[in-house]
Parts: structure tokens; C-alpha cells; sequence
């Protein structure tokens, strides 16, 4: 049963999480973030918010501003990467969501404007068309910076161009485990993207990490797009059959890892991030296998972003790692279900 | 980044034109492009002015700039922003899109150092035409410094940016 089960870690690998699609923008009239005086920084706030108001995908939308803006959402924004700190120590960042809260909009971050769509199983094609025709309706409300050598002018230098970069979110374990690095640095290098550890406050990579197209000029935005879309395909592949490779070789490896995970998650009075990730890997999949019952992917994964450092960092403000363990211990356990089981061989 | 044109200044405002299908770029002082465009100013359209300008520059005076600058990029300062060579590979931002401009040769070095091989712009493009574009840059340039000469009390200077941003 346990060896049948196993062949759909293969044969179905939810290896891509999610997808995220970003547009950097800024007005032509005014200096970058760095740069600019408070009443500039202001005024741009302003501008984007009204132009961004009168567009039918964000009517109805949430704005949310650093001003006032609670804790939870703070957070939120930073573990998706749509912010950094110096934005949530800034009295001039606004984010607006819109009603559907697939698109967000970010004033004055990095640059004056950052657009996302985030997705899951969506057309990537797609969201790029809605993501355009929205940069095409504030471009005639406001006027981009542009030249025509580099492009549209971003704070920093790499996102000049098309200022676009396309994000895979991936669960990659056997990628990431032994010594298969080389498979990485193949994919960065015939690609032209980086990889790394999809939380923001962690380094190197894990068996939960993300990749984005690292060239954006030179490029045009469709031609970005397939060929990050080429290179999850190949990652994808390349992890099933890792998958396979394992399960035939150590299959007593992987189902040990699964019950483990169950057990620590479910017992630990201490637990560090780098293990809770490790467990919850092995729990994904377990899920995906059919092995692992009472626990969803969505819900494993929201426990794996509510066990991040930052977020218990930001929970408790303890001085004493051992604090911080013991919380998230009890936070992961407040959060997986009762009925958790796995099946037996 | 000095003026191609009296090689004396810095420049301040840049322009591009495309001859079949290849860009290249100019940069000129204000006084330059204002003695430039005064003579011209009876003469013909806006293109054609514009034309009578990018064409004081030599081809090869151009090459030969291009080719001398990276290091002489190192010595400038952005007049929008303040921003200095030293300060924007420090931290990597750049203070305003005016940098692109002023320190043209030293980012191209940076993109083309990131193993691209054609750091040129190939994507999407704004709605609005390349002329306009330009018209843009330019009185973004002017606004910003007019800003500048009321901030220092120079209203002689403001004076004048302002009869050039009227007569744009």
C-alpha cells in the first residue's frame, strides 16, 4: 500500500506552490525613494492612490497604510516579499489590495510603484495581459520614467528594463537534498535565474524555495515568461524523478521521515525553524502521497509561514532562542489537527 | 558625464535617435542645447531641430566619449539627486532616473558585467511616442532644477530654466 502510495509522489509532484508576477514602475517627475524629500514622497502617494482608485480592478479594493496598518498584514506583506523594512518604518508606503486579492499594488517601496499578481494554478500568460493593461492605464494617469536604452528606470539597477520579474515557488526536497546542488547551479546558469530560500529571512536553500528570472533587460516580458516557465518544467521534472530515484532506492528513508515528522510536530516542546521546515517538508509529502490524512497542503503550508523566524520573532520578542522554539512548538501544535494520521504499511 | 558638444559642462539633457533600427545616444549642457535650438528655432519643425542638434555631435566624438567616461563617471555627481559613483555602488540604488544619464557608461558596465550580453531595452514600451518621451525628460530635468535654484535663492537661474520649460 505505502509503495503504491509513494508512486504518486512522483507521478503527480505538486512541486510548483504558487507563482508571482511583479512590475516595477516609477513617475517621471520624481526622485527614487532614497532620494526624495518627504513632500515628494507624499505627493507620489497621493497621485498613485487616486489614479490607482479610478481603475475598475481596484474599486472596492483595501488600502492599507503604514501609518496605521495592524500587525498581521505587516507581516503578511513582508513574508510575500511585497515589502521590505525600511517600507514598514516608512510613514509614506500605502498597499493597495484589490477586491479579488489576487493584484496588489505597493507605493513608494523600492520604487514608486510595484504591481503583483500572485496565482496558483492560473494562466501565467494571463495575468501578465492583466498586470499590463493595468501598468497601460497608470502609465496615461501618471507618465513612467523611461529611456530607450534601459528601459523603465527602477531604483536599482538589475530591474531596469522591463522591470519585470516572474517568481516559482517550489516544494523541491530531493532537489535539495544530497548532494544534488549541481542540478541547481545547471538551472541558474541555463537560465540566467536565482534560487533561494523562499523566506525572506532565511539563507541558502531549503526544500521550500523560490526562483526568479535574474535578467530583465535585453529581454522582453513574453520571452521572460517562457523561459521561467521552461525552467519550472525542467526543475519539476527533474525533481519527480529524483522522487522516483529515491523511492525506489530509500523508500524506508522517506516513510521514516514522514512518521517522524508527525511525531515531532505533534510532541516537540522545542522545535527550531530549519526543523519545522525539514518536518513539514516530509508532511507535504506525505499529503501528496495520500499517506498523510487530516492535514491539507494549504493548511501545512500556512503553519509552515507561521513558524518562520520573523513571524515568532515578531509574536513574542524573546531575547532567548530557547523562547522562540518553545512558542513555535506550541503554535504548530495549536494548529495541526487532531485527526492527523498517517497510514500503516 | 560631459556635454559632446563644448566637452566642457555636464550635461544635463540626453536624447536618442534611432537610425535604422540602431540607437544611439547624445547628451548636451543646457547652454549648448539652448544656443543650438535659438538658431534653429526659425527654421523648421521640432524634429528638424532636434535633428540639427544630435547632428553637432560627430559620430566619432561620440565613440570617443563613450569610450573615456567610465572612469570619468567616478569624479560626477548627479545634479538632481546628488548622487556620487561611490554612493550608488554602495548600496546599489540609484537616487533618481536622471542617474541613468550621468552614469550611462559605468551602469551599462554593471549590466554587461551580470554576463548580459545586449543590455539594451528590447520589452514593452511606453504608450506614449519617443518624442514625447524626450519632451518628458527633459522638463523633468528642468522642473527638478528649477526646484534647486528657488531652494538656493538663485531667482536669476530659475528665471531662465522657467522661460525654457515655456518655451518647451
Amino acid at each position: 500500500m505505502l509503495k503504491e502510495n509513494m508512486y504518486k509522489l512522483y507521478q503527480m509532484p505538486n512541486v510548483v506552490m504558487g507563482t508571482q508576477l511583479n512590475l516595477r514602475r516609477n513617475l517621471i517627475n520624481h526622485r527614487f525613494r532614497k532620494s526624495a524629500c518627504t513632500s515628494e514622497l507624499n505627493d507620489i502617494k497621493e497621485k498613485v492612490l487616486n489614479a490607482a482608485l479610478e481603475l475598475d480592478v481596484f474599486k472596492g479594493g483595501t488600502v492599507f497604510s503604514m501609518e496605521n496598518c495592524d500587525f498581521d498584514a505587516i507581516e503578511m506583506f513582508l513574508e510575500k516579499g511585497f515589502i521590505d523594512e525600511e517600507f514598514k518604518e516608512s510613514g509614506f508606503g500605502v498597499i493597495l489590495v484589490s477586491r479579488n486579492r489576487k493584484i496588489t499594488l505597493v507605493i513608494n517601496g523600492e520604487d514608486h510603484i510595484s504591481l503583483f499578481i500572485n496565482g496558483q494554478d492560473d494562466d501565467i500568460f494571463e495575468s501578465w495581459e492583466t498586470l499590463s493593461d493595468i501598468d497601460d492605464e497608470l502609465e496615461k494617469r501618471l507618465g513612467f520614467s523611461f529611456g530607450p536604452k534601459y528601459g523603465y528606470h527602477c531604483s536599482k539597477i538589475s530591474n531596469a528594463g522591463t522591470g519585470f520579474t516572474v517568481t516559482y515557488f517550489l516544494h523541491i526536497p530531493m532537489l535539495t537534498a544530497e548532494a544534488e546542488d549541481e542540478d541547481l547551479d545547471f538551472f541558474c546558469e541555463q537560465y540566467k535565474l536565482s534560487i533561494e530560500n523562499s523566506i525572506r529571512d532565511s539563507s541558502g536553500i531549503s526544500d521550500y524555495s523560490k526562483i526568479e528570472n535574474e535578467q530583465k533587460i535585453g529581454i522582453s516580458e513574453d520571452e521572460i515568461i517562457v523561459r521561467m516557465e521552461t525552467a519550472a518544467v525542467q526543475i519539476s521534472e527533474r525533481e519527480r524523478f529524483l522522487r522516483e530515484k529515491v523511492i525506489q532506492k530509500k523508500s524506508i528513508v522517506v516513510e521514516d521521515g514522514i512518521k517522524r515528522a508527525c511525531a515531532v510536530l505533534k510532541n516537540a516542546k522545542l522545535i527550531t525553524f530549519h526543523e519545522t521546515e525539514r518536518h513539514l517538508s516530509f508532511l507535504r509529502l506525505g499529503i501528496e502521497a495520500g499517506i498523510v490524512k487530516g492535514l491539507s497542503l494549504k493548511k501545512a503550508d500556512s503553519i509552515f509561514s507561521r513558524s518562520t523566524p520573523a513571524y515568532i520573532q515578531n509574536r513574542i520578542f524573546a531575547a532567548d532562542p530557547i523562547e522562540e522554539d518553545k512558542f513555535r512548538a506550541e503554535q504548530i501544535q495549536k494548529q495541526l489537527p487532531e485527526n492527523i494520521k498517517y497510514e500503516e504499511m | 558625464m560631459l556635454c559632446q558638444r563644448c566637452k566642457k559642462r555636464p550635461a544635463s539633457v540626453h536624447m536618442a535617435e534611432y537610425i535604422n533600427g540602431q540607437q544611439r545616444e547624445v547628451h548636451f549642457c543646457e547652454k549648448c542645447v539652448q544656443e543650438t535650438l535659438s538658431e534653429a528655432l526659425n527654421q523648421g519643425s521640432l524634429s528638424e531641430m532636434m535633428g540639427k542638434l544630435i547632428g553637432s555631435v560627430s559620430q566619432s566624438d561620440g565613440e570617443d566619449e563613450q569610450n573615456k567616461t567610465p572612469e570619468a563617471e567616478k569624479t560626477y555627481e548627479c545634479p538632481v539627486c546628488g548622487e556620487t559613483y561611490s554612493g550608488f555602488f554602495k548600496n546599489t540604488l540609484l537616487g533618481c532616473p536622471e542617474d541613468y544619464f550621468v552614469f550611462n557608461n559605468s551602469i551599462n558596465d554593471v549590466l554587461s558585467n551580470s554576463e548580459i550580453e545586449n543590455p539594451v531595452h528590447s520589452g514593452k514600451l511606453p504608450s506614449k511616442s519617443l518624442e514625447d518621451t524626450v519632451n518628458e525628460n527633459i522638463r523633468q530635468t528642468l522642473n527638478i532644477r528649477i526646484e534647486k535654484a528657488l531652494e538656493n535663492e538663485d531667482y536669476e537661474s530659475a528665471a531662465q530654466i522657467r522661460d525654457r520649460l515655456r518655451s518647451l
